[in-house]
């Protein structure tokens, strides 16, 4: 997928104003105390104002500061991000309850089937045989305490 | 006198056989990190965090800090023998090193590149070894004010000389130091955007962040560009000896790399990476032959390694000093530090002078060991590229999901490592500087409180910002660089008005 460079910038500032808005909208409800004593509010509050400022400034020169300004495609790969982004969140979930070695070994199976090209047995043996060495050279050799799941 | 008696006991700690073993473990994993690209000297102690845990903090520092400097000696080879910068930092090396490999004299441009790292390393440590204990003396009487001028100074510092443009560099600061609120307040303790849940009582887990922000979103990237390797060039044994006119070629360049590298250290932000290319830029102005730059000139790699090596020493400075992470890498090292209960500042060297010269004694020594290792394991090293990306970022992901997993035992920060992950991916593609946001989120909660300190002494009046010799500096510094800034800004307006009215 391309996306001209201009537009992302302003799809990030966009991102970046709403995060402002929320912080500020958050610092609004904590004390913000005075000038001699500082509450917890107000750097918060400060912070969030100067970053929807950037934001802004950040938005109105992509729509009008460069009018001649075309901006460069930028490539992105989202399949790769998306996949990786998935099997990582899906390591966070199963983690204590499946255990490392069944949660990692199926992490690496999905990484080397989707990106290299080794079969289904091979790409399934070699990851099973990765996580068993990892948890044998984390757990035992090195006293690093991994979750063994429910069973 | 003092310096020598602390030193002589420094190389007490550092010369115990463990102590020895865990710096050539070190240097050996950051030369490794260093060489693979994707794996910087950031990612490269991140993994071996969790190594550390049961070892004593003079120990665990020893060996995170070998990483840190013998990353910054892996680069060079794989710029040298593949046109592949390890890291950002031997960018440069990729533009002569390769021309020189080419033609037949990698030999050459190899032991150069060592010799100038490990000239320009120690030289480092010999100014860190000086500076820093004054500097800590003198730093003892700063009060918060000044403090958060000079935090503030460093965050200015790094958006005018930041890669990116300075209003997006100026957004990821105070997108960084927004995160950093995140958490218990500081001072009252009150909860801040946690919804009520304890998992970010403590803000982000600042090692997840980082490794999301560097290791993760270069994988991300890396995938996309999964080629064929490009030939090896393989110097033999015999080669790797320099001849008389390379080295006076290169006595020069390697004196200036040290002298820059040693000043750009100081700068906060990617001072390892703008060293290098200072470097480059003098040896082209001063070389009496400009144009064989570019096409395998000596001093285009002896100048730029060197100043790269040479940023190592100083850019401790501010961290063990002042307790300020100048670049990402040394941030990890502040958080490792943290974790073994010792906390960089001012007092770091009465409080824990074992940690401190043991850590210098141990420098002089990693140094000594990366010169004499590098050379003969170039093979080997070289044949770590050949391993397909495809399996090797699997077995990096795992390693990042054991190194997050065992920090906190908690699922919820491999989540967050992934999440920040696609975000460098993202903020990379469109040129934003993640640097500068990594480093505010370090810098963040000291600087909110030193700022809410500073106006509970004045009760409330802002004056204090200017009293005291060190605050009058920073200040001044500040508004110095801003004028700066503007001048550059109005000149630049300047000039675009004038070529769109002819």
């Amino acid at each position: 997928m391309q996306v001209n460079s201009r537009r992302g910038d302003l799809a990030v500032a966009v991102v970046l104003l709403a995060l402002a808005v929320f912080f500020l909208w958050g610092g609004w409800h904590m004390p913000a105390g005075t000038f001699s004593v500082p509450g917890p509010g107000i750097v918060p509050m400060i912070l969030s104002t100067l970053l929807a400022a950037t934001a802004l400034a950040l938005i109105v020169k992509e729509l009008f500061g460069g009018a001649r300004r075309a901006g460069v495609p930028v490539s992105f790969g989202v399949a790769p991000v998306a996949i990786v982004f998935a099997a990582l969140t899906g390591v966070a979930v199963a983690l204590e309850y499946a255990g490392f070695i069944a949660t990692l070994s199926v992490f690496l199976f999905v990484m080397l089937r989707v990106f290299s090209r080794l079969g289904t047995w091979r790409a399934a043996l070699l990851a099973v045989v990765i996580t068993c060495a990892a948890a044998w050279f984390f757990d035992s050799l090195l006293g690093v305490s991994l979750p063994r799941g429910l069973w | 006198m003092d310096v020598i008696h602390y030193l002589q006991q420094g190389f007490a700690v550092a010369l115990a056989p463990s102590n020895l073993l865990y710096c050539l473990i070190g240097v050996l994993w950051g030369t490794v990190v260093g060489v693979l690209p994707g794996l910087g000297p950031l990612a490269g102690m991140a993994l071996l965090l969790p190594l550390t845990y049961k070892l004593d903090p003079a120990s665990a520092i020893i060996m995170l800090s070998g990483i840190f400097y013998g990353a910054m000696y892996g680069g060079s080879t794989t710029s040298i023998l593949l046109r592949i910068p390890g890291e950002a930092a031997s960018i440069v090396t990729c533009i002569d090193g390769y021309e020189m490999a080419k033609q037949g004299r990698a030999g050459p441009a190899l032991v150069v590149a060592a010799v100038g790292s490990f000239i320009g390393g120690t030289v480092s440590i010999v100014g860190l070894m000086l500076f820093a204990p004054p500097l800590a003396k003198a730093m003892l009487q700063v009060g918060p004010a000044a403090e958060f001028a000079l935090m503030l100074l460093a965050l200015i510092v790094m958006s005018v000389i930041s890669s990116s443009s300075t209003l997006k560099t100026l957004t990821m600061i105070l997108l960084g130091l927004l995160l950093a609120t995140i958490g218990l307040d500081p001072l009252s303790g009150f909860a801040r955007y946690t919804f009520g849940s304890l998992h970010f009582a403590d803000g982000f887990n600042f090692v997840a962040m980082a490794l999301g922000l560097f290791g993760i979103s270069e994988i991300l990237l890396n995938f996309e560009q999964i080629g064929s390797l490009k030939p090896t060039i393989k110097p033999t044994l015999r080669s790797l000896v320099p001849q008389w006119t390379d080295l006076k070629a290169s006595a020069a360049p390697i004196a200036r790399g040290t002298v820059i590298g040693f000043l750009f250290g100081f700068v906060p932000g990617i001072s390892h990476v703008i060293s290098t290319f200072v470097s480059y830029a003098v040896e082209k102005k001063l070389s009496a032959h400009p144009e064989e730059f570019g096409h395998g000139a000596i001093a285009g790699v002896a100048g730029p390694e060197t100043a790269n090596n040479a940023t190592t020493g100083s850019t401790l400075i501010p961290l063990l000093v002042l307790g300020i992470p100048a670049i990402p890498a040394t941030a990890i090292l502040l958080s490792a530090m943290m974790i073994h209960g010792v906390e960089p500042g001012p007092q770091l060297i009465a409080e824990h002078p074992q940690v401190f010269w043991g850590l210098i004694a141990s420098m002089y020594i990693g140094n000594l060991m990366l010169l004499v290792l590098n050379l003969p394991l170039v093979g080997v090293f070289v044949n770590l590229l050949r391993i397909p990306y495809v399996y090797l970022a699997p077995v990096v992901l795992l390693i990042c999901v054991v190194g997050i997993y065992s920090v906190t035992a908690e699922p919820l920060d491999i989540f967050v490592m992934a999440a920040f992950g696609v975000l460098g991916y993202v903020l990379r593609k469109f040129d934003f500087d993640i640097a500068p946001l990594l480093l505010s989120v370090v810098l963040g909660d000291r600087m909110e409180v030193s700022l809410r300190r500073a106006l509970v002494i004045s009760n409330g009046d802002y004056g204090i910002f200017l009293q005291g010799a060190f605050s009058q500096v920073f200040v001044g510094a500040i508004v110095l660089l801003a004028l700066l800034q503007l001048a550059a800004w109005l000149i630049g307006v300047r000039k675009k008005a004038l070529r769109e009215g002819t």
